[in-house]
């Protein structure tokens, strides 16, 4: 009995799998196929079809409304979280290996407890302290606490990595009179490079995607990034549905045109250092 | 190694990033548990209350509202997301052309923001123009009305997460040693048998870290549920985050909202020191 349900399920996982291979891929298909339509196709059934007149209109409209601009305000954050949280990660976890002083120890547990506490439950004291030292509205006011937010995860991953790391390396270095920097860029660095990459682009994806912070800390248009901007296109053209799916298609274009070329690598990344 | 407890050097390196680390990420903490003590319009002057904030989560109904409304969501995505990744998972550790084409688009959520999930489900599931009118015992549902919002959310929110749960059960899948499978088989034990008795168990320590993923990301979830319904209608899917975020900056209920958030941040902690300290899953892989 029980191994001819095991069985069963064997021949009807590829179906299953299958099932869940179309509800995945279908609202993507479905994003770009309406971005393509005229507003008139859009309104003709079913929301599936091919359109009858390609256009790529809807992206010219969205391109002449600032895109660019959010998209490069974007570029900077992501960027900037980035190299930022996986600098400073690494100093921590450089300083929690290479130290055995409580000092350390307990800074380290400093990142636990911010690993624990959800950025969602501080945004409003964010927004007074990002309005106190006049950084509100600015991308700093995004940029300083996404790197922060993002720093417990990646000292977490970097300490482990760099435990890997035989203390005698460290040792034979300190001797012939390397500092700490010197052996941060020529031991620590490349032994984990692929560590460094992957947290940066984890953090750097965390960045890109972020809605939260923008929506509390900015309001101008100027300093619109992505997410807030895709979610002012429903405001800006609520009957021009495809103008919308544009704006969605360019917002992930950079994500989907990586995992095309390195999908192994995004995965990688995408899994935050865990497993 | 000692000789690092006297390295003003290496304590310099060190205190940098525990400096910005304080400003951006301790201090807004402290901030919140703070402005808790307030009554505060985020304008004007602010009055110390002492407990009169807490005290009145107790007595606010919408605040006990919030917290099911963040416990059914939670158990609903838990529900959901679980078994589906653990079995796609399993399906994507192994061999063979169609598990590895499939796999490309079965990933393809994972490529999009919380926003553009939102709005893309938003449109796909709009009464008139979406895709349920081609779904007979769907058709004419409004997903988005005040009995289906929630549940609508937990399974926009599984299809997004779902592809991120199956990368954690498909590596720890792969790290399970073949020959295992291949002992049981010798002693006559199937593939039910193999399954619980090798592949769960081993995967246990996995299936704890991908729950308090789930637990601690639903808990906090903002974005989707911000792009989707705002947290109507009425406050049908208002959980902790979209209830401070509407005292705070739609009802100028400043020390309210921080107290809400204050809460929050003490769930989490408490459920992470249950969740992970207890059983040691992370503190194994991770101290």
């Amino acid at each position: 009995m029980k191994e001819a349900v095991a069985s069963v399920m064997r021949k009807l996982a590829p179906f299953l799998v299958l099932g869940w291979v179309v509800l995945a891929a279908f609202p993507v298909y479905y994003i770009v196929v309406t971005s393509l339509k005229t507003q008139a196709d859009y309104l003709k059934p079913p929301p599936w079809a091919f359109p009858e007149k390609w256009t790529l209109e809807n992206y010219r409209a969205v391109l002449e409304s600032g895109f660019l601009r959010y998209f490069s305000n974007s570029v900077w954050v992501a960027t900037t979280v980035a190299i930022a949280s996986v600098a400073l990660s690494l100093l921590v976890a450089y300083g929690v290996v290479r130290s055995s002083s409580r000092v350390f120890r307990g800074g380290f547990y400093l990142f636990i407890l911010g690993f624990a506490i959800p950025a969602q439950a501080t945004v409003i004291s964010l927004y007074t302290l990002a309005r106190s030292v006049g950084l509100y509205d600015t991308l700093w006011a995004i940029i300083l606490p996404l790197v922060g937010f993002a720093m417990p995860v990646t000292v977490i991953v970097f300490s482990n990595f760099l435990r890997e790391i035989p203390p005698a390396l460290f040792e034979a270095m300190a001797i012939e009179g390397a500092g700490h920097l010197t052996i941060l860029r020529h031991l620590v660095l490349p032994l984990s490079l692929r560590a460094v990459l992957s947290m940066g682009l984890f953090n750097f994806i965390g960045a890109w995607n972020a809605l939260l912070f923008p929506l509390i800390l900015t309001q101008s248009p100027e300093v619109r990034v992505l997410p807030m901007a895709v979610w002012a296109f429903t405001g800006e053209f609520t009957i021009n549905v495809p103008a919308v799916m544009a704006a969605v298609t360019l917002s992930a274009l950079p994500l989907i045109v990586a995992y095309v070329f390195a999908r192994r690598e995004i995965l990688n990344a995408l899994r935050g250092g865990l497993v | 190694m000692m000789r690092s407890t006297r390295d003003p050097g290496l304590l310099l390196l060190y205190s940098i990033p525990l400096l910005f680390y304080g400003l951006t990420v301790l201090l807004p903490i402290l901030g919140t548990l703070l402005l808790s003590f307030y009554r505060w319009d985020g304008i004007g002057g602010r009055e110390w209350i002492g407990l009169a904030n807490w005290g009145q989560l107790l007595r606010d109904e919408h605040f006990s509202h919030a917290l099911k409304i963040s416990f059914v969501f939670t158990l609903a995505a838990w529900v959901v997301q679980t078994p589906v990744a653990l079995g796609l998972g399993i399906y994507f550790a192994q061999r063979g052309l169609f598990r590895q084409t499939a796999a490309v688009f079965a990933f393809l959520p994972l490529l999009f923001s919380s926003t553009a999930v939102g709005i893309i489900w938003l449109y796909m599931l709009d009464p008139n123009l979406g895709i349920l009118y081609y779904i007979p015992p769907l058709r004419g549902l409004n997903p988005l009305s005040e009995s289906f919002a929630l549940a609508t959310l937990a399974l926009v929110t599984s299809w997004q997460y779902i592809p991120f749960h199956t990368l954690l059960y498909q590596a720890a899948y792969q790290g399970i040693p073949h020959e295992l499978y291949e002992a049981a088989s010798l002693d006559g034990a199937g593939e039910w048998d193999a399954f619980w008795h090798i592949t769960l168990p081993l995967l246990r320590p996995t299936i704890i870290t991908s729950s308090f993923i789930i637990v601690v990301g639903s808990l906090t979830y903002f974005d989707l549920i911000w792009v989707m319904t705002q947290g109507g209608p009425g406050y049908a899917t208002t959980n902790l985050p979209v209830y401070l975020y509407r005292l705070a900056f739609q009802s100028q209920n400043v020390g309210y909202g921080a107290t809400v958030g204050a809460f929050l941040a003490l769930l989490a902690l408490g459920l992470s020191w249950l969740l992970v300290g207890r059983s040691g899953v992370l503190g194994r892989r991770w101290s």
